[in-house]
């Protein structure tokens, strides 16, 4: 047996310790994988480019940044998992130093340990990161709106930065975490086992404490979705619930034990006392890490929702009903010809069409009026009833944006009377009804108001209003004009001209593939952030598990033999892993639910169904998971009895 | 003949609390070929002298010398070749690594050391027979019995001929009668190959197997015997001094030779 061979097989006959840091590190690898994929992908660049300039690159930020965040965050994962074992296996240490293991050998033991597992997950990310990049690509390519999709390619970029970025970081971890063992204290290594935890403190007032920050970091949330959306009540509000949880599980959870097992009548009732002292054995162990499975769990919750809700606004904005638009100022000299070379694109490609030129007239009062023959030849186009008007003092309101239209159709608040003001000239109109249809959406105010109205009144009186002119295209079969829209585009470049702002052309394909793929990037950074910070939780509860796994087995051996029965012990085990699958859980859903609730006070929308969705599938994950590992934990408990 | 170890006014105070005199003024020399045995009452100081002899612990004060060498002044790469090369350990609670084979657990000095695939092959074959473990070689720590494993941590701490042995309480773990297969065991590879041997137990018939007995109480030299012509005399001896030293009810009442 030579020394690589024994660092070798110390590693591959304690897999079951590794298996969660192996796993969760070759997860985290994959995923840092994916973004490489996407982020080197030659065509994705291009499609997200010819939607425009702007998504192409908040596509690349976004994969830069999660890749970003991946990777500090599995530096950090690496750190905490690599030293709870460095821990657990202090008493390992030390027998191999007495038999003569120096610390530079030592040092390399744990070096080899950590280059064998980290090269085992970097392999194996990327290959089952390459063996699914079709898939990926696949549901990228749908997520992202990307028309042609996009065909698999080879990403040796992807794999070489993949490969790169984590060696480097497995490396700084073996080099960092290899110098926490204190080898110049053998005494302390060797006795480290025997040595038992000391009672924890906790403090009443801490406990309380804990209360109070979690209750203010929730009033803060409020206080910003309801009165100030600034950064650092926001940050206040993170800071206050993070210090506050640290304290629940610290201070409160501790001291709650306590009080339970003052409780006679409560302790001593079946297998009550072994299952408090138990929990109050972990809790001491464990807070530190129930806080972060807590803190981690929250912040993938709260991301993933937010994210979701993001992902609504975007599509029911989408309520201007023209495809394309092109709008004139001061004057412009292009109006007629470009109108013409419009016609002629639609009709080259074969798109059936109506277009229509009018003219609004925003007033200094904010509001927008609109010719009677005008809005009638919009809606006719759209395919809406024409109104008409017979008092030359009526006027009809016209909805722009979709809570409008609702408030009209369902007739709230409707005035009576609106006055029209333009500087200091002011006339009282009769409202004759609201209209439902969106015709005109360039204001917000939008009043219907009869042809010789303007001519009678704002022109007659010599009143300079501000009078945009827009000719309205409605298309047939507009989501597919985005080679149209392009064209066009390309073409009114040519006359555009800085100084002179007379123009303006926009197309609804563009509009709403741009909305589509920016949600469709938040919500795959965020969707794939928070299922690893998920998995980091997950494994940082296995971890545990099993580092205390050979204390617990030897403890309920010794149970067992004054006459704990199997069920019972079952029990008890079960009981305990609620408790540590599902309070830092319970914590997290309990965060995330006030950070949605707040969130619900900026958005017209509900939110509720998204967030249930989310813990409904991240609790069904955790509990195939609990299921899973209490059965594994069992069987290696009684296996040895 | 030559000394293996010489200890010389030797003190031990932990630093809790209270500070606490574990050791007091301890000299011990112990001669090359020698079995040593150290007794004495619960908390006398006997693991902390073994302790300290094997490197493990440091004095707070007074000279450790070992085959010539002063092992706490050393750096630590030169201690753990040192540890290495001239000391081998048997603990009560055998501290078998249970990743590794029997015959794996054998090796780790070897393999430390770096010595030849070939070398290694030749002693664990060689000491697995002396030890009566040939048949378990490849079997795991955890499928092997209580006797088998400490004769395995034997074999571990033989298996690099080191100048010096220690033992703490090696029979505490195990039934009298792999004690006492374990005793004799020991007191033959003493006789055979002259390995220098310290022994600490609270079981006099472990003990009586020993060339010399050291009494420790409170930290203090208390008084030592040497074994005579017959192993039994020494035995009652040990008994007696041990009924005077206090806190040995149990053992004299079960007089087992
Ligand atoms: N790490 C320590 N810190 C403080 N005091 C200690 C420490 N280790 C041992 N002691 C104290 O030193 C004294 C000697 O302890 P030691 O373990 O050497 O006794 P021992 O003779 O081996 O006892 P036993 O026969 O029970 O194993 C005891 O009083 C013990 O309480
Ligand atoms: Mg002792």
């Amino acid at each position: 047996m030579t020394f690589r061979q024994f660092a070798f097989r110390n590693i591959v006959r304690n897999k079951r310790v590794y298996v969660a840091h192996f796993l969760s590190s070759s997860f985290s690898v994959m995923i840092f994988f994916i973004y490489a994929l996407l982020l080197f992908h030659p065509n994705l660049q291009g499609e997200l480019a010819s939607t425009s300039i702007t998504i192409s690159k908040l596509g690349m930020m976004a994969m830069k940044a999660s890749q970003y965040i991946i990777f500090t965050f599995s530096f950090f994962f690496c750190m905490y998992s690599v030293s709870a074992f460095l821990k657990a296996r202090k008493r390992e240490f030390g027998i191999l130093m007495v038999q003569g293991m120096s610390p530079k050998q030592l040092h390399q033991l744990l070096f080899m340990e950590n280059m064998m597992i980290g090269i085992a997950s970097i392999i194996v990310g990327i290959v089952t990161g390459v063996v699914f990049s079709k898939l990926i690509l696949l549901v990228s390519a749908s997520v992202l709106f990307i028309r042609n999709g996009l065909p698999f390619y080879l990403p040796w970029q992807a794999v070489s930065l993949t490969a790169l970025a984590f060696i480097v970081m497995f490396l700084v971890v073996s080099l960092l975490t290899s110098r926490l063992v204190k080898t110049n204290q053998l005494i302390e290594l060797i006795r480290s086992a025997d040595k038992p935890k000391p009672e924890p403190k906790a403090s009443v007032w801490l406990a309380l404490l804990s209360i109070v920050l979690i209750v203010a970091g929730y009033a803060s949330v409020f206080y910003f979705a309801l009165r100030e959306q600034s950064p650092y009540i926001l940050l206040a509000c993170v800071i206050l619930t993070v210090t506050g949880t640290y304290f629940l599980f610290t201070q409160l959870s501790v001291y709650v034990l306590r009080l339970l097992r003052s409780r006679r009548g409560l302790l001593l009732r079946k297998t009550n006392l072994l299952v408090l002292s138990e929990l109050g054995y972990r809790m001491r162990d464990n807070a530190v890490m129930f806080f972060m499975v807590a803190v981690v769990t929250a912040v993938s919750f709260t991301g993933i929702g937010t994210s979701f809700a993001l992902l609504n606004p975007g599509l029911a904005a989408m309520e201007n009903p023209y495809a394309f638009t092109y709008s004139s100022h001061n004057n412009n000299t292009f109006e007629a010809k470009h109108w013409k070379m419009i016609e002629q694109e639609l009709e080259q490609a074969g798109f059936a069409y109506e277009s229509a030129k009018i003219t609004a007239i925003n007033t200094t009062d904010g509001q927008a009026l609109l010719k009677l023959s005008d809005y009638n030849r919009l809606a006719e186009m759209l395919g809406y009833p024409t109104e008409s008007l017979s008092d030359p003092n009526e006027v009809i309101l016209s909805p722009s944006r979709v809570s409008q239209q609702t408030q009209f159709k369902q007739k709230i608040m409707i005035p009576e009377t609106v006055t029209i003001g333009h500087m200091d000239w002011k006339y009282d109109m009769k409202v004759k009804k609201a209209a439902t249809a969106i015709v005109y959406t360039h204001n917000e105010h939008v009043i219907v108001v009869p042809d010789d109205l303007l001519e009678r009144g704002l022109h007659g009186e010599g009143v300079n209003a501000y009078t945009p002119t827009y000719i309205q295209f409605v298309v047939k079969d507009w989501e597919y004009s985005q080679d149209v829209a392009q064209r066009i585009e390309a073409s009114l470049q040519k006359d555009y001209n800085n100084r002179e702002y007379m123009f303006y052309f926009e197309s609804l394909v563009t509009h709403w593939l741009t909305s589509k793929q920016e949600n469709g990037i938040v919500l795959m950074v965020s969707v794939l952030i928070g299922i690893v910070f998920f998995t980091f939780a997950a494994s940082f509860l296995y971890f545990r598990l099993y580092t205390d796994l050979d204390r617990d087995r030897q403890h309920y051996n010794m149970i067992a033999k004054v006459g704990l029965s199997r069920k019972e012990m079952g029990r008890v085990v079960t009981v305990q892993f609620m408790f540590m699958f599902f309070l830092p859980f319970l914590i997290a859903v309990i965060h995330s639910s006030v950070a949605f609730m707040a969130l619900q006070q900026l958005v017209s929308y509900s939110v509720l169904q998204a967030s249930i969705l989310i813990f409904i599938s991240f609790a069904a994950v955790q509990f195939a998971y609990f299921i899973g590992i209490r059965w594994r934990y069992l069987r290696n408990l009684t296996r040895a009895m | 003949m030559m000394d293996i170890v010489n200890v010389r006014d030797l003190c031990k105070i932990y630093k809790e609390k209270v500070a606490h005199e574990a050791l007091t003024n301890i000299d011990l020399t112990i001669a090359k070929g020698e079995f040593v045995g150290i007794m004495g009452p619960s908390g006398s100081g006997k693991t902390t002298l073994l302790n300290i002899i094997s490197t493990i612990d440091a004095p707070t004060s007074g000279d450790v010398r070992i085959n010539g060498q002063y092992p706490h002044d050393l750096f630590p790469e030169q201690l753990a070749s040192f540890r290495r090369k001239e000391l081998g350990f048997v603990f009560q609670s055998f501290n078998l690594l249970n990743t590794l084979t029997v015959e794996e657990n054998m090796l780790l000095p070897l393999t430390l050391e770096g010595a030849s695939l070939k070398e290694m092959d030749i002693k664990v074959k060689e000491i697995a027979q002396k030890l009566g473990i040939s048949d378990i070689l490849h079997k795991r720590t955890y499928e092997i019995s209580g006797g088998q494993a400490q004769r395995t941590a034997i074999a571990r701490a033989l298996i690099h001929d080191p100048k010096l042995v220690l033992a703490d309480e090696p029979t505490g773990n195990l039934d009298s009668k792999s004690a006492r297969d374990v005793m004799e065991l020991m007191a033959h590879l003493n006789r055979t190959e002259q390995t220098t041997m310290m022994l600490v137990t609270h079981d006099a018939m472990a003990a009586s197997y020993c060339n010399r007995v050291v009494f420790i109480k409170d930290g203090k030299f208390h008084n030592e015997i040497e074994c005579g012509e017959s192993r039994e005399e020494f035995y009652q001896k040990i008994i007696h001094v041990l009924s005077l030293l206090g806190g040995y009810r149990h053992d004299v009442s079960s007089i087992r030779v």
